[in-house]
């Protein structure tokens, strides 16, 4: 999961049913499934498949709300000064620019990688091949 | 218990050393498991086709069925082509050039069979999972490229462009019919629209060893469509979420709409 899916998880399971009074998401999808995946009579399902639809929504709009409800909150009571508050969305975004390049480097310098693997796909090429060859399958030539 | 049957569909072109090894592989692999291997051959000039209809002799014409096209049509139409010809009720998906270890199937349904999940993706980068033979550029792609789709998508998933995947056919048929893109995009937006669809998807650590025989390819070109595909997947997949509740919101609520105009 992402940045923003980290800090908004704990959000959107706390407040599950608090956006019930939202109008049920329109999912198209969600007929074509019932008809075509969804086992006959099992309902439970398709209302798991609704829900984590409109859970993706929640978790955009909460990000949304708290961001900007953090920024006029800041511009109202100017606890730092104005100037500084109207530059808050530039901050943000250089600040998520630093997190995206810090992932990377933590990203590169733990890049799962498997040596032996390459030594133990070597292994079962030459035995296909062995076999292969017996039964009269054409494997020579392009390597 | 009812009785599940497993469609490989492998695309092919110009891999007439590889596909038998693979094929090799898989029947090695899966011993008691009901399955058929679909191979959708681009035409190859290389004998591909030749070489499957020897493998048809050894394994039998059911096991393993050669769906050939006429000429390289892309790897979305082929998956749609195989699909035409599946008769299981689940569809694995991988490349025929063995970055894909067969060796991995049985934990894929093992998984899905654990879980009941409707799809079971292949990840690269977790504990268990790795790659081999990239040098630090591809990594630095692949890393970039990955907390990029990650930040912005939220997909739910570690692992996006791999595309050694298990899919119930039904599913399948569904988020394909509403895939559009190409190449590594493709795979992307499968597992994209399929998290935004509410599908129940499960991740299995794999081993990625590059292209054994042939050439890798990831240039300049293929940075730019990759991010062309995250800005259509982002539009259509996080900001369309939007305007669908706003309409839907006016709609229902009329209420609400007179006192937006006030």
């Amino acid at each position: 999961m992402g940045f923003m899916g980290q800090i908004l998880a704990p959000l959107a399971s706390i407040y599950p049913t608090e956006f019930s009074f939202l109008p049920a998401y329109p999912n198209e999808h969600f007929h074509l499934l019932r008809s075509s995946s969804s086992p006959p009579g099992n309902s439970r399902g398709v209302g798991t498949l609704q829900y984590k639809s409109m859970k993706h929504i929640v978790k955009i709009m909460t990000l949304l709300v708290a961001i900007s409800a953090l920024w006029i909150g800041l511009l109202q009571t100017s606890i730092i000064p104005r100037s500084h508050t109207w530059l808050l969305p530039i901050y943000f975004i250089v600040s998520l620019g630093c997190y995206g390049l810090l992932m990377v480097g933590v990203g590169l310098m733990q890049f799962p990688t498997c040596p032996q693997e390459a030594i133990l796909l070597q292994q079962d090429v030459a035995e296909a091949k062995e076999f292969l060859k017996q039964k009269g399958v054409d494997v020579g030539g392009c390597d | 218990m009812e009785k599940h049957k497993y469609s490989i569909i492998v695309p092919t072109y110009n891999e007439r050393l590889n596909i038998a090894l693979l094929v090799y592989l898989i029947f090695k692999h899966l011993r008691d498991v009901d399955f058929e291997i679909i191979i959708v051959d681009d035409g190859s000039p290389d004998g591909t086709q030749q070489v499957v209809e020897q493998l048809q002799q050894l394994y039998g014409e059911d096991r393993i069925l050669l769906r050939a096209r006429a000429k390289k049509l892309g790897l979305g139409t082929a998956y749609i082509h195989g699909l035409k010809h599946a008769s299981g009720n689940f569809v694995v998906i991988m490349d025929a050039d063995l970055s894909h270890h067969p060796k991995y199937l049985p934990s894929f349904i093992k998984k899905q069979l654990e879980t009941g999940a409707s799809i079971v993706t292949g990840t690269r980068y977790v504990k268990g999972g790795g790659v081999h033979g990239w040098n630090l550029m591809r990594k630095l792609t692949s890393r970039g490229a990955n907390v990029l789709a990650q930040t912005l998508l939220w997909p739910g998933v570690s692992d996006l462009t791999g595309s050694f995947r298990l899919y119930r056919k039904s599913v399948l048929e569904d988020i394909i019919s509403s895939c559009v893109s190409k190449g590594y995009v493709f795979q992307m937006e499968m597992i994209v629209r399929a998290s935004r669809k509410g599908y129940h998807i499960e991740e299995v650590p794999i081993s990625f060893v590059d292209r054994v025989y042939g050439i890798s390819k990831l240039g300049g070109s293929e940075i730019v469509e990759y991010l062309k595909g995250l800005a259509y997947l982002l539009v259509t997949t996080q900001l369309f979420h939007f305007t669908k509740l706003f309409m839907n919101c006016r709609k229902k609520l009329p209420e609400l709409s007179m006192v937006g105009i006030l």
